[in-house]
């Protein structure tokens, strides 16, 4: 009777795993085939996918606008949701708690209609589609999770290390920058990464918002409108891989980290 | 660098709480000033009032003659020793201690001189390298020390450094703050709950309950005259007996239950309570066993109730006839050794006696 629930039991672990994976382990998997559909048998391994997805201009340069994207808007994104956990930690503010929902909010908005309202904001302004609107729609996105993580590890004892660094003469902007930045330094990093896996593979928003110049999964949208290919998979991979790497790093830069204190 | 700190009719409220209401004293340049009270007297936050970090609802802080009520703390020459010690948890220890120099545009090379200097004379030489997670409490709280010296403060402010320490480290602790404010001659100001601690360190103790100084002077001064109940029943153990006084000649004598006795004058803490109730207290060991000489207070019979080894003396309850049965405790020798229901005689050195005016009720703050 044991045996059999314990058998169940992993049963059920195998297929949950199973279930997360191996649609990713399949795309991974026939990315490196050596025919030209990207189904069983397999018949590889080959790079010669990956060889012709370094060697395409237009999916080098998706690739190339995704990074600075992802860059630019994170980094935006998390010093500005610093400063604002800074101001509504800090300061007895009008209406704090409002702001701080205010702030948070846009995490339960869909991406949708975020898009859809700088669509149209944009078009009354005049603002033309570009990289640009993409990294602004990208900020808007990530703000909120930038400014929850900083703030949810702004705590009574750093306010003392502050007042000390006042006492010993720092001006308010030494004090952020040389105290408040460094001590919540893990928390604005896990803000900046996960912003930038985020960003990375954000679709909805980057199509709505850039017209010539495109992110990434713009482009693979626009692939596989022309059919399964294993160069598909190939691309596909190396998103994935990317955001897998920025995890990884995460996990050892700021987890580690967190553990040894 | 040193100067007096003139706190002047001080009054702090926090929404409907009034932490600190007319706070006045003066303390003299170079001494090292204790604030001692109960927890939630407000002796924090007159440390905060004169540190810059809380400006008070009423009344004027004065440094060295300068009015510095509305200076933020970055501005006064004062520094703070934090109770959690704040240390910048990223930096080097060289860095923590040089940190204020920096603030002040020091050269690097002169600031680490310093900062080094700083950790020599609070015992932390070549340790500039480390980082603050990898020091014992005690250490952190003397980087902590190092790095509001470092600046050389006019006036340096501690709040309850020593609460943290185990006490045997308290104990060693307050030996070298007191040899530290000695060499630098900076005026200390430091709070603490601990009336050993403030007896130990003192040049001049405060003793305050519910946002008011209940006594201030030296440490001998308060616990052997103390000006008020509070404070005699703060700093050690002391016993009451409500007494009546009455004007004889150029002194006073008291009536009560131990009979009339002649005092001089000068014992009673407050004249102008002459000829009203009054309160006759003393300490525990002030208390001397066997029949009354001339000239002293007899106190008449009276009966152990309880009695406990505490290693210098023994503690007693005592139960007296005069009293009604009223207890009073005494510290009776430490060869002695007593039954629990031994029958003693006690008498007390009128010059040890201390009277104070009646108070209705005991006001004392919790929390």
């Amino acid at each position: 009777m044991r045996r059999l629930a314990d058998g169940l039991a992993l049963g059920y672990v195998v297929a949950v795993y199973a279930f997360i994976y191996l649609p990713v382990a399949v795309l991974v998997l026939f990315s490196f085939q050596e025919s030209r559909l990207p189904i069983p048998p397999f018949d590889g391994p080959s790079l010669r996918w990956y060889a012709a997805v370094f060697a395409d201009r237009r999916l080098t340069d998706a690739l190339a606008n995704s990074l600075l994207v992802a860059l630019l808007s994170s980094a935006l994104a998390a010093l500005l949701g610093f400063l604002a956990a800074y101001g509504l930690a800090r300061y007895r503010l009008p209406a704090s708690g409002l702001q701080r929902a205010l702030l948070t909010a846009p995490l339960s908005v869909s991406y949708l209609i975020i898009g859809l309202g700088l669509l149209i904001m944009f078009s009354r302004l005049g603002v033309p589609r570009s990289l640009l609107t993409v990294g602004i729609g990208h900020t808007v996105i990530n703000l909120p999770l930038c400014f929850a993580i900083t703030y949810s590890q702004m705590g009574a004892h750093q306010e003392n290390v502050e007042r000390a660094a006042r006492d010993l003469g720092a001006r308010e902007w030494q004090v952020m920058l040389l105290v408040t930045a460094p001590m919540l330094l893990p928390a604005i990093l896990a803000g900046f990464l996960l912003s930038v896996t985020f960003s990375w593979d954000e679709f909805i928003i980057a199509f709505l918002l850039s017209r010539f110049d495109v992110t990434l999964p713009v482009e693979i949208w626009s692939l596989l409108r022309s059919g399964l290919n294993p160069r598909n998979n190939a691309v596909g991979s190396v998103v994935f891989l990317f955001s897998f790497a920025l995890v990884l790093v995460m996990e050892l830069l700021l987890f580690r980290r967190g553990r040894r204190r | 660098m040193t100067a007096d700190v003139e706190v002047l009719g001080v009054s702090h409220r926090f929404g409907e709480v009034a932490a600190l209401r007319d706070v006045t004293l003066s303390i003299g340049a170079g001494r090292f000033a204790v604030l001692l009270g109960p927890s939630g007297c407000g002796k924090t936050t007159l440390l905060s009032v004169i540190g810059g970090f809380l400006f008070p609802s009423a009344g004027r802080v004065r440094i060295a003659g300068r009015d510095v009520t509305g200076l933020p703390a970055a501005r006064r020459p004062t520094t703070t020793v934090f109770q959690d010690y704040a240390l910048f948890p990223h930096m080097r220890l060289g860095a923590n201690v040089a940190f204020g120099l920096r603030m002040r545009r020091v050269p690097r090379a002169e600031r680490e001189a310093r900062a080094e200097a700083m950790l020599r004379l609070v015992g932390l030489e070549g340790m500039a390298a480390k980082m603050p997670h990898e020091l014992s409490g005690g250490q952190r709280q003397r980087v902590a020390l190092a790095r509001a010296l470092a600046v050389e403060p006019e006036v340096l402010l501690l709040d309850e450094p020593l609460g943290a320490l185990d006490l045997k480290l308290r104990r060693q602790m307050q030996d070298e703050l007191k040899a530290i404010q000695r060499r630098v001659g900076t005026t200390f100001v430091h709070v603490t709950h601990d009336q050993e601690e403030a007896m130990a360190i003192a040049d001049e103790i405060v003793v305050m309950n519910a946002g008011r100084v209940m006594d201030q002077g030296p440490p001998e001064r308060v616990y052997l005259r103390p000006r008020s109940r509070f404070s005699a029943a703060f700093m050690g153990e002391a016993n009451f007996v409500p007494v009546r006084l009455r004007r004889e000649g150029d002194g006073i004598a008291i009536l009560g239950p131990f009979g009339t006795h002649p005092l001089p004058a000068e014992r009673l803490a407050d004249p102008a309570a002459t000829g009203g109730r009054a309160e006759l207290a003393f300490r525990p060991e002030h208390v001397n066993l066997g029949d009354a000489p001339p000239g002293t207070l007899d106190l008449g019979e009276g009966t152990v109730r309880d009695i406990a080894f505490s290693g210098s003396h023994r503690r007693a309850r005592i139960a007296l006839d005069a009293l009604d049965g009223g207890e009073i405790v005494a510290y009776l020798p430490q060869a002695m050794e007593v039954s629990a229901t031994a029958r003693l005689r006690l008498h007390l050195d009128p010059a040890r006696a201390i009277l104070l005016p009646a108070e209705d009720g005991e006001s004392r703050c919790g929390g």
